[in-house]
């Protein structure tokens, strides 16, 4: 278990982050300048914030009311930055040692060995950083960071300058240690692939906040706010207003016409913004019976575009010509409907795949209580 | 007899260089390293013997420990006066070249990755550790550089020296006041010999400065 509480002011900066997590791998996602690396190098002890609390595993390493501090000395940690952070003037074995100084040296040597084994770098124990490719630097950076026995592992966008090949490989290396070891592991990345890749448990940030702690299937599905929304790839933003509310049944009065959305609790007349994945928006198979009779709209295809694994297609709603939709479809699926631009076609909003975001206040009142 | 003078300011160098490692490698580290308005002063003052004539500098030495000053007394009273003797030389090497010294190693600490330092603290390295076993080493070329241009400055030194310790042969009369005092005296050999020693010892030191730097840039890219 870790806990995290902490409160700083700098010149145009409030830090204001609290969270707690049990996850395996905790990701820290946010843009840059959300106070990512400020939180990990407090958790670290290398930034002392005006006031908070952090407990991992049992052990108290900052209390401001209890005048609690370990110095980063003491406190367990593996800290990986950015750039790995490997002494230039160091071998590899004498790097991964360097952490080592006060164990008999009999244990020094055997632990060295079985990190130099467990991350393949027997061949290159004797070279110095610079000798050595970006992949191969990081994995002397998790090892060196690893041998003490730390009781967390912070990396900071530690997988973010490797190119796409070898970062899939450190990813899931990194996961590896974290289960051989059973180490909590704490990530930053602005990446929305590496933290749907890596996480058990997101830790949203934005402006110095954290705005949602949650799975990474909710942070996809269920964004606390219209910018998480656009980062985690929910590219339908739309705006509406309240109607009315059935039993389990909210009407939304949206571009001329209605959705039906699951039940939300805000009253008649609120305005409300809400998104859809590109991947929920479905095409009707004409040839096939409907079964919703809601949430159906006509089209016109502006767009086929190919992505990376799949198609983008691009919509404008036939009854106004303002509103622009993005769907996401598989290659083998854009065949099989034959969509060009220009083709006219329905298309269905899933009701549950639709998500509102609370209306503004609601949305401050959301953020407190995932800081809390 | 011909070579006192080399002896002598050999000898000279030698400690002023030393006592220039001793305070300038602590100062050059505080100087990098904590932004302070008493920091930002220290800079300017120990900068002064760059822009000072040395007359002036040597002139403020003999006020400082001459006999009319109470610390120039006082080290009178304790048997090692300043004024007037080789250490007073010592004394006035070591204030021109402490600002070279300075600069190089605060150059040279400025540029150690911070970032380096913490990993080292998450890894359990006490500050002390931190500073002999991250900080110094990845300094130690600047450092070095340093070290050799303090020791050249302290060898060429003339006038500081002059005011400080005067031009008493075999005492006080280093190779920079010796060449001085040949040329004065006629003796166009003398001058001659001292000053093909003093430029060929020169040329060494440089020498050593530029193999030293190639070395470590080689090490650094390799």
């Amino acid at each position: 278990m870790i806990e995290v509480c902490l409160r700083h002011h700098l010149p145009g900066f409030v830090l204001d982050v609290a969270f707690h997590t049990t996850a395996g791998v905790t990701v820290l996602f946010g843009p840059s300048g959300a106070g990512k690396s400020l939180t990990l190098r407090a958790i670290a002890g290398l930034f002392r914030p005006h006031a908070g609390r952090v407990v991992v595993q049992g052990d108290t390493w900052l209390d401001t009311q209890q005048n609690v501090w370990i110095p980063p000395q003491r406190r367990k940690v593996g800290y990986v930055p950015q750039h790995y952070g490997l002494f230039p003037h160091l071998t590899v074995r004498e790097n991964i040692a360097f952490g080592l100084r006060r164990w008999p040296s009999h244990q020094r040597t055997a632990r060295v060995e079985e990190l130099l084994t467990v991350m393949h770098l027997r061949e290159l124990a004797n070279r110095y950083p610079r000798e050595l490719s970006g992949g191969q630097q990081q994995r002397v950076a998790l090892a060196r960071a690893l041998a003490p026995r730390p009781h967390v592992l912070l990396l900071d966008e530690a997988l973010g300058a490797l190119d796409p090949v070898l970062r899939e490989q450190l990813r899931e290396e990194v996961r590896q240690i974290q289960r051989r070891y059973a180490i909590p592991v704490i990530l930053i990345t602005h990446d929305v692939h590496e933290m749907a890749a890596m996480a058990d448990k997101v830790v949203a940030m934005h402006h110095g906040r954290v705005i949602q702690v949650a799975p990474p299937e909710e942070i996809f599905r269920r964004p606390a706010t219209p910018a998480l929304a656009r980062a985690v790839g929910m590219r339908n933003l739309l705006t509406g207003t309240i109607r009315h509310h059935t039993e389990d049944i909210t009407e939304i009065v949206w571009a001329g016409g209605t959705l039906k959305v699951p039940r939300v609790p805000y009253p008649p007349h609120t305005p409300v913004q809400f998104g859809i994945r590109p991947e929920d928006v479905v095409f009707v198979r004409e040839d096939r019976p409907l079964k919703a009779a809601h949430n159906v709209l006509t089209t016109v295809i502006v767009g086929v575009h190919p992505a990376a694994f799949d198609y983008i297609i691009t919509l404008q709603l036939v009854n106004n010509a303002s509103v622009h939709l993005y769907a996401r479809l598989p290659h083998p699926l854009v065949h099989e409907l034959h969509l060009r631009p220009g083709q006219q076609r329905r298309i269905l909003l899933r009701r549950r795949a639709i998500h509102i975001f609370p209306p503004v206040e609601e949305a401050r009142s959301s953020k407190e209580e995932g800081a809390s | 007899m011909t070579l006192a003078p080399l002896w002598l300011s050999l000898q000279v160098s030698t400690v002023a260089t030393g006592l220039t490692l001793l305070v300038g490698l602590p100062l050059a580290y505080l100087l990098a390293r904590r932004h302070h308005p008493l920091m930002n002063m220290l800079d300017a003052i120990s900068n002064l013997p760059l822009v000072l004539p040395p007359t002036v500098l040597g002139y403020y030495l003999l006020v400082a420990f001459g006999q009319s000053s109470p610390l120039g007394r006082w080290l009178d009273q304790l048997g090692i006066p300043l004024v007037f003797t080789w250490r007073g030389a010592v004394l006035a090497a070591w204030t021109v070249a402490m600002p070279l010294f300075l600069q190089a190693a605060g150059a040279a600490f400025a540029t150690v990755d911070r970032e380096l330092e913490d990993v080292a603290r998450t890894l359990g390295e006490s500050e002390w550790g931190i500073f002999w076993r991250v900080t110094l080493p990845l300094a130690a070329r600047g450092i070095l550089g340093g070290t050799l241009l303090a020791f050249a400055r302290s060898l060429g030194d003339f006038g500081t020296t002059l005011m400080v310790a005067g031009n008493i042969p075999g005492r006080t009369q280093t190779m920079a006041i010796a060449i001085y005092d040949a040329v004065q005296a006629g003796d166009q050999a003398r001058a001659n010999l001292l000053v093909g020693i003093l430029t060929i010892t020169a040329i060494a030191l440089l020498f050593a400065i530029r193999q030293m730097s190639h070395r470590w840039a080689g090490r650094s890219t390799r």
